[in-house]
């Protein structure tokens, strides 16, 4: 153990006492995250962590009431004593009626107080849920109703960060890194709404605990499950000590089913959440009611199982595994036609061992092992002598490359092993310390394979090794700083990647706070996607380019906070963020050696400022929040060594000037809930058509032939137009009720209620004089409807 | 049609056209109101073929309103004694003395502005009211004419309305002074000047046929020229290529437009270009998985079976090549003038070499139709040699697999005579209605031979072709320079083909003539006899392709 923190925790032993404890729902057993604790009478206080811990350091001896508060939940009160010994005391609270009349200090009142950070924002699972959406709630959708995130279409749920591209995002579930958290190609995100306990967004200037992306954090932390409402009957008591069911709640949309449970587990408690798409399922029999083999399908699932065995006070052991995958098929061909075979499936599977260890009160140690593993492959087969009956579909054994004429085969993995350890030392009030380390190793691999022929191979293992310091200190009640650091080595890169990081809080007035933040982060691995796609099916990750320099990006964000009572404040941030080192797809690869020439660097800079007003008022809660921004890149896309500003200079593509969101829940009364949501923002950016050409073009396979084969556009500069502004309304309307007995809650949706058309792009058709051109909208005015159910 | 499918089409029409909706360009002027029409040169010099051809069109404003005017003027306005000896399709009517001919026919072209048979879409509307359940009239809709359709005049969209005869003319730039100059390696020089010829190139394009049958196989090629300049008469013989017809990889290239007179003023080649030597066949795997080198040990060690894994230049392909391979050596003293493939080979390869940096090809299939007096078009695409796989030292070894079958294309659906059937229904002999036929293609036999064009490029002209994410006036991609030194769009460049032909042996046309199984003069070595073969019932001799994977 570091010296240091020995004597730290000497010093403590020696003169103060500390008071820790776990909060928890003692309906469910479940953690309660940012609990208010208070010591009555002294300005002693915490707010308990995402787990339910909490730590009140620095304890003079006395008797002392500590007082739990929690919105929703029965306030609880505590006479303890303390006498130069550390108190721990584990807490249940009731759940209660919400009574709005009634003002309570908040958990979000004394993270305003005490918590130094800058633009981060906490989603609970019922503030997920409640957000309207396209058929079914989702984190990422909600998340980009924040002034710091836009998504790029409707289709599209990749987070943009403050001008990050999506793969500058840091995903994490349950503390394990998601390297591909989309569905249908990025329709929806990868995380079952259900199964969130809480989702931490951090749009920049994170700590330094978190290492690795350049722009934000999304943290997500999976319920424990209940274990205290175990259903199995007495008589099966010596099964019910150790495992137990205690409810399960399912969601049947037009989209997938949804179902979770859980219960205890001997000395802890189990969660397993699981979906799945049926769409497949109403194809198949469909195609079976004809007799004939069904000519594509798709689906997706995924499962979630959360452990949790905790055989004393100071020992916890949680087990996390997700797993998730898509699959696609589509077969062609018959009657005449060749048979071709398209086969895709990807996704991301993890696994997580935590082990928290609390030797002291005030100390505690989280060490995590974990693995995650991304894959996708696609298999495509064509068969140029199918059967040539009528109507008929071919189907080609994709494993079995004899029965087809020309096959390609691509298969891309990323397996990631992550070990970590994280302490926390709080020394008193004012001082604590986090610190910690981290190795991860990867394994990349991208294999293409044609006509059984490999022709590209490309395998990698970047490997980092990081450690961190976070110190927090506040120097006097108004003020309070985070001093950290992160050092991390890249087994690709020579030298020693320092990133420092400074945060700090002024409260000039008990309800105003001024924040600032300065930081460097840097990232070593990127994915060669293209900036315009529409559709994020697949994250092609790799390392950067051997030897050259990580990507890096420096933060200053500067902001004010201003309480104006409970549930309503208003913030306001300004960033600018320089990017000195970005990775972008060459376009002017050197095809012999892909690898060492896919990538081409550029620097970057993007400046913003965000409003946000979060409300609560009776029955309504909600958001509202404007953003400004601008993003400009230069990268020297032609690699001649002289920066072009025509092409080479230029907007990004997520450059989105103004962005306007509002988000609306309303309690109409025990039955009904109305939730609204509106987005308006300026539209992408997209590089205009000035004039068209006939031209040869590699993209038109051997068309060398034909050099007039493709009356293509002749585009003006880069990225230097934009779409129409955007504009999208969706609502939302919940009634609880009992259907068969069972407790539910229909929910109806619709998407776009003002039928507003969304461009996602133009297609010029040059072949008529002039010119003719077609725009294709985002989602259409949409009607959705579900039911949630509780067992 | 069923029901289930029409409400599926209806369904899948509805989400996409909901979403979809044609704009008025003059929202977009702001974009493209500057913009003025600008030259693209493709300038080549094929050394292989010892000849060189200019390509000189101009590119089309967004609002130019005449290059699609929608109607069929292949041959101009003539009168209708002159279009019939064109052989073409007079469109006047009994008081026009001269009106516009072209090679639209009413009989199968005229098929509306939506250019297929029918009406899928409702052009004209006229079916809005139809309910998704009326499926009567949602049958009704789907067969009736578009607009345009069966009017018996061209419109536009229908087929070869506006098509290449009609649109080229009008692109390309005929008011440039063109020339080359090489520069041979004793720095002396020659010069020469080209000249406009209408007629200079030609590509293959397809043609509608009114079967509605689409695929990457198509019998429906035909052959389209185009205006370009060529060399004039007074250019050298040596210019292109050397004395003995090989490529003159010594000497430097220059190119220069004076385009004044049309108002592009003076365009040239920033540096001089030299060719690239063409690529040098190595050998042929015939049915073979484990002869395929598909790892670069694999390819490494072959190259020394080869004898040229140390070779630095083509000299060295040529001349170290093992004996019993330089039989592929491809030229006009050809040693051999065609290769054999064994039909329905799994693993049938042709391998090429050439010396690195000269790893980008592009490899054109072409078929000899069954008159063996042309060629067509078959398919063709880029491929690169890569450091990981196909690059030793200085050697890059490729391979092209070949599909080793019959070219048969589509037939019409219907029974013809001398079409393969199964006699099933009372085996009399006769095809009957419903028994299962070949539907071979009508016109033309099944094609067995083949030939494979490889080329290679000249620096300046790989760039161009296969940079092709840059846009084309990027100074990366075009080496062409205006006055000001800002780059145009195009190319001065160079590409070198080397050609093998091919042929498709049927070791099944001999399956129990063991004779000519083995004649090397009948199966050319690609079949072999085997004395014992099992395959489903039936066990005894068989002459299978050689290698044969039972």
């Amino acid at each position: 153990m570091n010296p240091l923190i020995v004597l730290f925790i000497f010093i403590n032993i020696a003169f103060s006492a500390t008071i820790s404890g776990t909060i928890r729902d003692n309906s469910t057993g479940e953690p309660l995250s940012y609990t208010n604790i208070v010591i009555l009478e002294s300005d002693l206080g915490t707010a308990s962590d995402v787990n339910g811990y909490y730590i009140i350091p620095s304890v003079e001896n006395g008797t002392f009431i500590i007082k739990y508060m929690m919105m929703g939940y029965s306030s609880f009160e505590k006479e303890l004593i303390i006498n130069n010994s550390n108190i721990r005391v584990d807490i249940n609270l009731d759940p209660e009626i919400l009574d709005i009349n009634v003002v309570k200090v908040s958990a979000e009142r004394m993270r305003f107080e005490k918590k130094v950070d800058v633009s981060r924002v906490n989603l609970s699972n019922r503030e997920i849920r409640r957000t309207p959406a396209f058929v079914e709630a989702d984190v990422f959708r909600t998340i980009q109703l924040l002034p710091s995130v836009t998504a790029s279409n409707d289709f599209n749920a990749a987070l943009i960060v403050r001008g990050g591209s999506p793969d500058e995002n840091l995903i994490l579930l349950d503390g394990t890194e998601i390297y591909n958290p989309y569905h249908i190609g990025g329709v929806f995100s990868t995380f079952n709404a259900d199964m969130i306990s809480d989702a931490e967004f951090l749009a920049g200037g994170f700590p330094a605990k978190f290492g690795g992306r350049l722009s934000s954090v999304l943290n997500i932390t999976g319920r424990e499950g209940d274990s205290k409402n175990g259903r199995l009957p007495q008589s099966l008591n010596g099964v019910k000590k150790y495992w137990d069911f205690s409810g399960a709640s399912g969601n049947i949309s037009l989209l997938s089913s949804k179902i979770l449970t859980e219960g205890l587990l001997y000395k802890g408690s189990w969660m397993f959440s699981a979906r799945r798409t049926y769409f497949d399922k109403f194809v198949d029999m469909y195609y079976n009611s004809i007799d004939e083999n069904s000519p594509g399908n798709y689906y997706f699932w995924d499962t979630h199982l959360k452990l949790k065995f905790a055989p004393n006070n100071t020992n916890q052991f949680f087990y996390s595994q997700f797993s998730g995958k898509d699959n696609l098929f589509i077969g062609l061909g018959g009657g005449g036609f060749p048979g071709i075979d398209f086969a895709w499936d990807w996704g991301n599977g993890t696994k997580n061992l935590t082990w928290k260890y609390i030797p002291l009160s005030n100390y505690l140690i989280k060490s995590r092992i974990s693995k995650t593993t991304y894959n996708f492959n696609v298999d495509f087969a064509v068969n140029f002598n199918p059967d040539t009956e009528e109507d008929s579909t071919t189907t080609i054994n994709l494993d079995d490359s004899e029965t087809s004429d020309l096959s390609f085969y691509l298969d891309n993995l990323v397996e990631d092993v992550d070990i970590n350890q994280e302490m926390k030392y709080v020394i008193n009030d004012d001082l604590s310390i986090d610190m910690g380390w981290q190795i991860k190793k990867l394994s990349l691999k991208y294999t293409e394979t044609f006509a059984g022929q490999q022709v590209t191979n490309i395998s990698s293992t970047p490997q980092t090794t990081s450690t961190f310091l976070n110190i927090n200190w506040n120097p006097n009640p108004l003020l309070g700083t985070i001093s950290g650091v992160r050092i991390s080595k890249f087994n690709g890169y020579d030298k020693l990647l320092i990133n420092p990081k400074f945060t700090i809080k002024y409260n000039p007035v008990s309800d105003l706070a001024i924040k600032a933040s300065i930081g460097r982060y840097s990232q070593f691995l990127y994915t060669v996607n293209q900036e315009e796609e529409l559709l994020r099916i697949v994250d092609f990750w790799q390392p950067i380019p051997e030897g050259e320099k990580p990507q890096e990006a420096d933060h200053i964000i500067v902001g004010l906070e201003y309480w104006m009572s409970e549930g309503n404040t208003i913030s306001l941030e300004t960033y600018y963020k320089s990017y000195s080192t970005i990775y972008d797809i060459n376009p002017r690869y050197d095809a012999t050696d892909i690898e060492g020439s896919i990538a081409i660097a550029g620097t970057a800079e993007a400046e913003g400022i965000e409003f946000l007003y979060r409300f609560k008022k009776n029955k309504l809660s909600g958001w509202l929040s404007y953003a400004y921004s601008k993003i400009e890149r230069t990268v020297d896309l032609n690699s001649d060594g002289i920066i072009w500003d025509e092409q080479e200079v230029y907007p990004a593509k997520y450059d989105k000037p103004h962005s306007l969101s509002g988000l609306i829940s309303y309690n109409i009364n025990d039955k009904y809930t109305m939730g609204l949501t509106t987005s308006f923002g300026s539209g992408q950016t997209y590089t205009p058509v000035i004039g068209k050409l006939h031209q040869t073009s590699v993209e038109s396979y051997g068309s060398l032939e034909n050099p007039y084969s493709n009356f293509g556009n002749i585009f003006g500069a880069k990225n230097s137009s934009r779409y129409p502004n955007y504009f999208r309304v969706d609502v939302s309307i919940a009634r609880k009720m009992s259907l068969f007995g069972i407790e539910s809650e229909l929910k109806f949706q619709i998407v776009n209620l003002t039928n507003y058309y969304n461009v996602l792009l133009y297609n010029w058709d040059h072949e008529s004089s002039p010119s003719k051109v077609e725009a294709y909208s985002m989602f259409p005015r949409i009607i959705t409807f579900g039911w949630e159910f509780k067992l | 049609m069923k029901l289930y499918k029409k409400l599926l089409i209806i369904v899948g029409l509805l989400s996409i056209y909901s979403c979809q909706k044609e704009l008025s360009i003059t929202e977009f002027s702001d974009d493209f109101s500057n913009y003025e029409p600008e030259l693209k040169i493709e300038a080549l010099i094929l050394p292989t073929e010892n000849r060189a051809i200019v390509r000189v069109d101009k590119s089309v404003l967004i609002t130019d309103t005449s290059l699609y005017d929608c109607i069929d003027n292949d041959y101009g306005r003539t009168t209708e004694q002159e279009c019939i000896d064109l052989e073409g399709f007079w469109h006047g009517d009994a008081d026009s003395t001269l009106a516009s001919c072209g090679d639209w026919n009413p009989l199968i072209h005229d098929v509306g502005i939506d250019g297929e048979i029918g009406d899928p879409t409702d052009d004209d509307g006229d079916c809005d009211s139809c309910s998704a359940t009326n499926t009567q009239c949602q049958e009704n809709c789907r067969d009736e004419d578009s607009i345009g359709e069966n009017n018996g005049v061209p419109d536009c969209n229908e087929p070869n309305v506006d098509n290449y005869n009609e649109l080229l003319p009008n692109i390309h730039e005929y008011g440039c002074i063109i020339s080359m100059t090489k520069i041979n390696s004793d720095l002396s020089e020659e010069i020469c000047e080209f000249i406009f010829d209408p007629l200079a190139g030609e590509f293959f394009d397809t043609q509608y046929t009114g079967s509605d049958k689409r695929g990457p196989l198509v019998d429906d090629f035909y052959s389209v020229n185009y205006g370009a300049y060529v060399p004039n008469e007074n250019c050298s013989a040596t210019m292109w290529a050397n004395e003995d017809g090989s490529a003159d990889t010594e000497s430097e290239y220059s190119f220069n437009a004076d385009c004044s007179a049309a108002g592009f003023g003076n365009i040239a080649s920033k540096e001089p270009i030299t060719v690239s030597d063409p690529v040098v066949f190595v050998d042929t795997i015939l049915n073979s998985s484990i002869d395929n080198p598909d790892t670069q040990t694999k390819i490494s060690e072959y190259l020394v079976k080869l004898g040229i894994d140390n070779c630095t230049d083509y000299n060295c392909l040529s001349n170290n090549l093992n004996e019993e391979y330089k039989l592929l050596l491809y030229n006009e003293m050809n040693k051999i003038d065609t290769v054999y493939f064994p039909r329905y080979s799994q693993n049938s390869t042709i391998l090429w070499a050439s010396i690195s940096p000269n790893v980008y090809f592009e490899v054109v299939q072409y078929m000899y139709d069954s008159t063996k007096v042309n060629s067509v078009y078959f398919h063709g695409h880029p491929t690169i040699g890569t450091n990981m796989l196909n690059i030793v030292n200085d050697v890059c070894l490729m391979g092209e697999s070949i599909f080793a079958d019959f070219y048969d294309g589509y037939g019409n659906d219907v029974y013809d005579k001398g079409e393969i059937f199964i006699d099933t229904t009372d085996v009399n002999g006769e095809y009957d209605e419903g028994e299962f036929f070949i539907d071979t293609p009508d016109g033309i036999g099944e094609i067995d031979t083949y030939y494979y064009k490889i080329s290679t490029f000249s620096e300046s002209y790989k760039n161009y072709y296969f940079y092709a994410q840059l846009l084309p006036n990027d100074p990366e991609r075009s080496n062409l320079r205006d006055e000001n030194m800002n780059p145009v769009m195009g190319a001065f460049g160079s590409i070198s083909t080397n050609k093998i032909n091919f042929k498709i042996i049927d070791c099944l046309e001999f399956l129990l003539d063991e004779e000519s199984c083995t004649n090397e003069q009948k199966t050319h070595g690609v079949c072999d006899w085997y004395p014992i073969v099992v395959i489903d019932d039936y066990t005894g001799p068989a002459c299978l392709p050689i290698n044969w994977d039972f």
